[in-house]
């Protein structure tokens, strides 16, 4: 048992930014509600503070590279707001088995918890899992038409460059068709 | 890892062209607990789609219990986690239809439960699971040079009759850590470990692990001749 509870440790300063926190302000509390024995919990205090902020670090950033596999206007150096989002996502959605679920998981997040500005980005995070869903067969949707209160293809042609695109309400409507055999869709507006 | 029509269908043309072997991520022969029910089941699907020659994993844990941890991480090297991990891995081999192998992975933490060295720890787990190996040169690379050991005598160490397939990579640089990324191609460290590797185990395939910055597809033909030179040097099939 307290073996199973040492990775858990392992696994929540990795994966969990809150417990990573406490545990970097104090080790001892953070570990007493834990099933350890005594050695155990002496020796995982005993955790290198700067490998344990650098193994966190690097699960950050590796959920943020699987999420920009299949959303690639998810990039803080160009969009640096989208860092709120980011820590809240990390904060309490835990990660998914293959990327395009944490891309999924993402869209849902953002779907729920998109601030008011950009007035668009629920919309485009909703545009964007009903794609990815497509594209890979899941979550029940099929090829057909979806409309929105933005003009998404002018929010989508301009995320290459800095910042978010200053875009009116305006309805749109899209088709989006899955590609046989393939995991990819065709998006027609 | 659900296999769509989609992905059984690409799976199978590639199967029909090419020799396909498996390899995944999520067993966590490392521990215990199952938060991804169906996984094991979707790897032997793929594995008989593909009519895969043999099925590897990685010496670690990506769960803890039911907690998802999704990175391969490593356990303690101690007695507890020999137990687990041969556990697990007897319990994978049992229940596919080929050869398993599990492949030493890289850490960026020392863990103060560790009471055995990695060589020592890796080589005791085979043993008591008896697996294969796929050697990752540029994890023993990485590890060697951030946990201060020669990689040379950690690979003169493990059982590489047990070798069943190498990895080669690349990776960056943070400040002093080496970094396992997937992200350049094999420095010259990885094949010069790969020369003296070589002709000291049954090397039966080799893996170029790219997962970004890909580089001209010329240099990856050149990575490929590299490697088929040294192991026609050494008397491997090529194929």
């Amino acid at each position: 048992m307290a073996h199973a509870e040492v990775l858990l440790v392992m696994g929540r300063l990795q994966m969990d930014p809150a417990f990573r926190r406490a545990f970097l302000r104090d080790p001892t509390g953070a570990l007493h509600p834990l099933d350890l024995s005594h050695a155990e919990r002496i020796a995982l205090v005993r955790l290198d503070r700067t490998s344990v902020i650098r193994i966190g670090r690097m699960a950050d950033a590796h959920r943020m590279i699987r999420i920009q596999e299949h959303l690639s206007w998810v990039d803080l150096a160009l969009r640096p707001s989208l860092r709120a989002l980011l820590v809240t996502f990390l904060e309490r959605v835990p990660p998914r088995l293959l990327n395009r679920d944490e891309a999924l998981a993402f869209c849902e997040h953002v779907e729920v918890t998109a601030p008011h500005e950009p007035p668009y980005l629920s919309e485009l995070a909703r545009f964007e899992r009903l794609r990815i869903s497509l594209a890979w067969g899941q979550g029940g949707v099929r090829s057909g038409g979806v409309s929105f209160d933005y003009p998404l293809d002018r929010v989508l042609a301009q995320l290459g460059d800095p910042g978010w695109p200053v875009i009116s309400a305006a309805p749109s409507r899209v088709e989006l068709r899955k590609v046989p055999a393939l995991p990819a869709v065709t998006v027609r507006w | 890892m659900p296999l769509t029509e989609d992905t059984r269908g690409r799976l199978a043309l590639l199967a029909r062209r090419f020799p396909i072997v498996c390899h995944s991520l999520e067993l966590s022969v490392g521990s215990d607990g199952d938060d991804a029910p169906g996984y094991a089941a979707a790897v032997d699907r793929a594995i008989a789609v593909t009519s895969a020659v043999w099925h590897g994993d990685h010496l670690c844990f990506t769960r803890a219990g039911d907690y998802p941890v999704r990175a391969l991480s490593p356990v303690p090297f101690n007695e507890a986690s020999i137990e687990v991990a041969a556990r697990n891995i007897r319990r994978v081999k049992s229940g596919l239809a080929v050869p398993f192998a599990i492949e030493n992975i890289t850490y960026y933490i020392a863990n103060p439960l560790s009471d055995l060295g990695e060589a020592e720890f890796l080589c005791r787990v085979l043993q008591e699971a008896d697996c294969g190996l796929i050697l990752d040169l540029h994890n023993v690379v990485a590890n060697a040079h951030n946990h201060g050991y020669d990689p040379v005598a950690f690979v003169d160490s493990l059982p590489l009759d047990r070798v069943v397939q190498i990895h080669l990579a690349g990776g960056e640089n943070e400040g002093e850590l080496r970094l396992d990324t997937h992200s350049s191609c094999s420095p010259e460290d990885v094949w010069s470990l790969f020369e003296h590797v070589v002709p000291r185990c049954p090397v039966r395939g080799v893996n170029f692990e790219m997962d970004s910055r890909f580089p001209a597809f010329s240099r990856l033909l050149a990575e490929l001749s590299r490697a088929r030179d040294i192991l026609r040097r050494h008397g491997a099939d090529t194929a």
